[in-house]
């Protein structure tokens, strides 16, 4: 694939709201389209929603949201 | 001074926010970076590198935690010997960064060390720790600091976690995919990580590598294409040294391939998705061409006539000029815009779904024929449907050589404009063996693509590379709405800009010289078409197709409005004839009976050969206005002055041979 | 053997790669070196392979396929898996 981030970023604007469905809709695995939106939102290209409120500091193992968490405490 | 020149010029020491002091002179300390994402090991790694000496404090002027220490092993010698002293390595453990576009304080001075300094206040070695697990994240950071002149080591953490998560990772291949020496370490067990001390001390002594960059011009990238670049390469690099441990199990994609790619079906399979193509946009674009028509030769063209009325202009070459004119030709332009656009649409749809990197693969060997690899099936395909996408799809081929062969090719794939005449002319002589002779057309198409092909390999494009077929092969994916239509757009914009003027243009020519008259006395505009300078100019080109036995004005004049559009022969004929045009294609009325007198006259009785022969010269003679601006577009206008000049000689030697041999037979 | 003969659904050990400069260094940029291990999972129409690098699948024509040599291995990992 020679442009993955144009295509993560095409997803997100056709309605793709998670990493799990974004690697459905692209093809790309789940590590990648993480990186990506990662670098994305770092360049301003993206706006992503960090659910932060009521997050278990650390512990997210017990978390039921954080397969599709972008905040960075739950990779 | 730098900050890391400031540093080189410390002497090291347990202190805890320490200031700098200057002075010292540079004694030859070597500084290590440590770098890499959060939770990889990285301090734990920089215990084993610095042994007992090491110390955590701010960096000068920040409020960033930096570890800093000697690298294990490489105690400078109590004394001076004859070659000096032995320089000191210092490790800087950096704070985690994902990225050298920073997103906190801690990133800021990962990337303030590494980016825009000169190369002496760089660090000598930097050391990128990369996990195993999440080898694409830790990855990207690479991907950034191989565009930098740096020395770069891959510490390679937790392979063994990775294994046991299914995820076997090759070193050897990672290495040279990368491009940089990748040491595996367990810094808990201390496995590698003398490796790792020797490896880095070695690699103080080789010269600093250039950047290393996918393309040349990454400053003028918007950061957008930046990151599709770097996550290409990323990408890339872990598919190709990440193994499954278990035994790789068919995907979603390998099952489709299975068919898509079978040595009997897959071609099969190709070219009814081509067909398929094809008809689609034959079905679809039709009404929709028809209906553009109908609006602008009937409700535009009675508005513009109304108000040219009404403001006394009506009637004479104003009129004329704009009715005939310039409304028919941005007309036809429009006219083109349904096919072009749904043709454009199912390329896009191939490309992005992955299936068009398995019709390369399926239809290189019957490319090779021709020297052309698999690729150049499709844009001759497209052809068929129509000579204007065709072009344009010959970006596909990477080779310019192979994009200009596939160029000259098209306009001997017969598009459906062609066949629109064939229809009419084939139920016109030959009734019920109609369809027979259509199916011949196409043929004889085909057979023009390899002879001339054959020809040209053999004469104008020698040397053509002949690339073994090595295709890398993506996922298959759904298509995504979005990225078609602006694939689409862009496309179909550029056929717009290229191809319109012209087309427009030429229209405006064509009926200024009908209008135009040269005998008989009438007006500007109210002329015989026999009588006016078009009507002229096909009279003295007529005797040329003697030969081919259709050396009849009628003729003549069409096949030149023929050159606009394939589609203008039928209503020039019209004109000529003073007919209405048919009213469908396949109930050929009144024209139909005056071209069977003028052909069983010009032909001396051998009607058929001399149908067929005409056929066959439309078929190859020149592609329309449209394709021809495209060529120009893809290959320059003196090679497209010399395909139209290949295509004139060859429509009429086989036109000619067509007709002798034909009147011989029958 | 050469790698165009390893039947379907096999994996094999690259050993040794003949193909000439260019072709070569665009093999190696996918992964096909000595000493890594590739799976042929398909025949192609036209005579060539669909083979696995990785995670990356290849499709080689027969000249391709010809410059590469391979060998089987009865390999036992940790798990068990022979390859």
């Amino acid at each position: 694939m020679s442009k993955p981030a144009t295509t993560v970023k095409t997803a997100v604007a056709a309605g793709a709201t998670t990493v799990d469905t974004i690697s459905r809709v692209t093809g790309l695995p789940p590590e990648l389209v993480t990186a990506i939106t990662d670098e994305l939102e770092r360049a301003g290209e993206l706006q992503v929603d960090h659910v932060g409120f009521g997050c278990p500091v650390g512990s997210c193992g017990s978390c039921a949201s954080s397969e599709s968490c972008e905040s960075p405490s739950s990779k | 001074m730098s900050l890391l020149g400031r540093l080189r010029h410390t002497s090291t020491g347990p202190t805890c926010h320490e200031d700098v002091s200057t002075a010292a002179p540079d004694t030859g300390q070597r500084v290590i970076a440590l770098v890499g994402n959060p939770n990889v090991g990285k301090s734990t790694l920089f215990n084993s590198l610095t042994g007992a000496k090491r110390s955590i404090g701010n960096w000068p002027g920040t409020t960033v935690e930096v570890g800093q220490g000697r690298l294990a092993g490489h105690a400078p010698e109590k004394s001076t010997g004859p070659l000096g002293s032995i320089p000191e390595l210092t490790v800087l453990d950096l704070p985690g960064a994902y990225s050298l576009d920073p997103n906190s304080p801690d990133e800021a001075l990962t990337r303030d060390l590494v980016v825009g300094r000169e190369t002496h206040e760089l660090p000598d070695v930097v050391v990128l720790i990369a996990d195993a697990p999440n080898l694409t994240r830790s990855l990207y950071l690479l991907a950034q600091l191989r565009e930098l002149p740096l020395r770069i080591i891959v510490a390679l953490s937790m392979v063994d976690l990775a294994t046991s998560a299914g995820i076997g990772v090759d070193i050897d291949v990672l290495a040279e995919a990368a491009g940089v020496i990748v040491v595996p370490v367990d810094a808990r067990r201390r496995h590698g990580v003398d490796d790792l001390i020797k490896t880095i001390v070695d690699e103080l002594d080789t010269p600093v590598p250039s950047p290393r960059r996918e393309s040349d011009h990454l400053e003028q990238m918007t950061p957008l294409e930046v990151l599709d670049e770097r996550f290409a390469w990323v990408s890339r690099v872990v598919d190709v040294s990440t193994v499954p441990t278990a035994q790789p199990r068919p995907t979603f994609s390998d099952r489709l391939d299975r068919v898509a790619l079978a040595p009997v079906v897959g071609p099969l399979l190709f070219l009814a998705v081509m067909w398929g193509v094809f008809q689609l946009t034959t079905t679809v674009a039709a009404p929709m061409q028809d209906g553009l028509d109908r609006f602008a030769a009937g409700t535009v063209s009675d508005l513009a006539v109304n108000l040219l009325d009404l403001i006394g202009l009506g009637g004479g070459v104003i009129e004329g000029f704009i009715v005939d004119g310039l409304i028919a030709g941005v007309g036809m332009l429009l006219t083109f815009v349904p096919v072009m656009g749904i043709m454009f649409l199912c390329l896009a749809a191939l490309e992005n779904s992955g299936y068009l990197a398995r019709g390369a693969v399926v239809t290189d060997r019957m490319m090779r024929l021709i020297g052309l690899p698999g690729r150049a099936f499709l844009p001759l395909v497209v052809g068929f449907g129509c000579n204007v996408p065709a072009i344009s799809a010959a970006r596909v081929l990477p080779d310019a050589r192979q994009r200009l062969l596939v160029s000259l090719l098209v306009p001997y794939t017969s598009c459906s404009a062609r066949l629109a005449v064939y229809v009419l002319v084939a139920t016109t002589f030959f009734g019920s063996a109609a369809g027979t002779v259509v199916f011949v057309m196409y043929l004889v198409s085909i057979l023009f693509v390899i002879g001339i092909g054959l020809l040209l390999k053999a004469t104008a494009i020698r040397a053509l590379p002949d690339d073994p077929l090595f295709i890398d092969l993506p996922r298959y994916q759904a298509p995504l709405p979005k990225m078609l239509f602006d694939l689409t757009w862009v496309r179909l914009r550029g056929f717009l800009r290229t191809a319109g003027g012209i087309i427009v243009v030429t229209v405006i020519a064509v009926w200024f010289l009908t209008a135009m008259p040269v005998r008989g006395g009438g007006d500007f505009g109210e002329v015989d078409p026999r009588d006016s300078v078009y009507g002229e100019l096909s009279a003295g080109l007529a005797p040329v197709f003697a030969p081919a036995g259709f050396d009849d004005w009628h003729t003549s004049a069409a096949l030149i409005t023929g050159f606009v559009a394939k589609e203008a022969v039928i209503s020039t004929w019209a004109q000529t004839y003073s007919t209405a045009e048919p009213t469908s294609e396949s109930e050929p009325g009144i024209l139909g009976e005056r071209l069977r007198d003028d052909f069983e006259r010009t032909s001396g009785g051998h009607t058929s050969a001399a149908v067929l022969a005409f056929m066959v010269f439309l078929l190859a003679y020149t592609p329309c206005v449209a394709t021809l601006a495209g060529q120009k577009r893809e290959i320059g206008l003196r090679w497209t002055m010399g395909s139209v000049g290949l295509n004139l000689v060859a429509a009429w030697i086989v036109a000619v041979a067509v007709f002798q041999i034909g009147s011989l037979i029958t | 053997m050469r790698l165009v003969d390893l039947p379907s659904g096999q994996s094999a050990v690259v050993v040794d790669v003949h193909a000439e400069a260019a072709l070569r260094t665009r093999l190696v940029e996918f992964g096909i070196r000595p000493g890594v291990v590739v799976m042929s999972r398909q025949r192609c129409s036209g005579g060539g392979r669909m083979v696995q690098v990785g995670n990356a699948r290849l499709a080689l024509d027969r000249a391709a396929l010809n410059t590469i040599d391979v060998e089987v291995h009865q390999v036992e990992t940790d798990k068990g898996v022979t390859l």
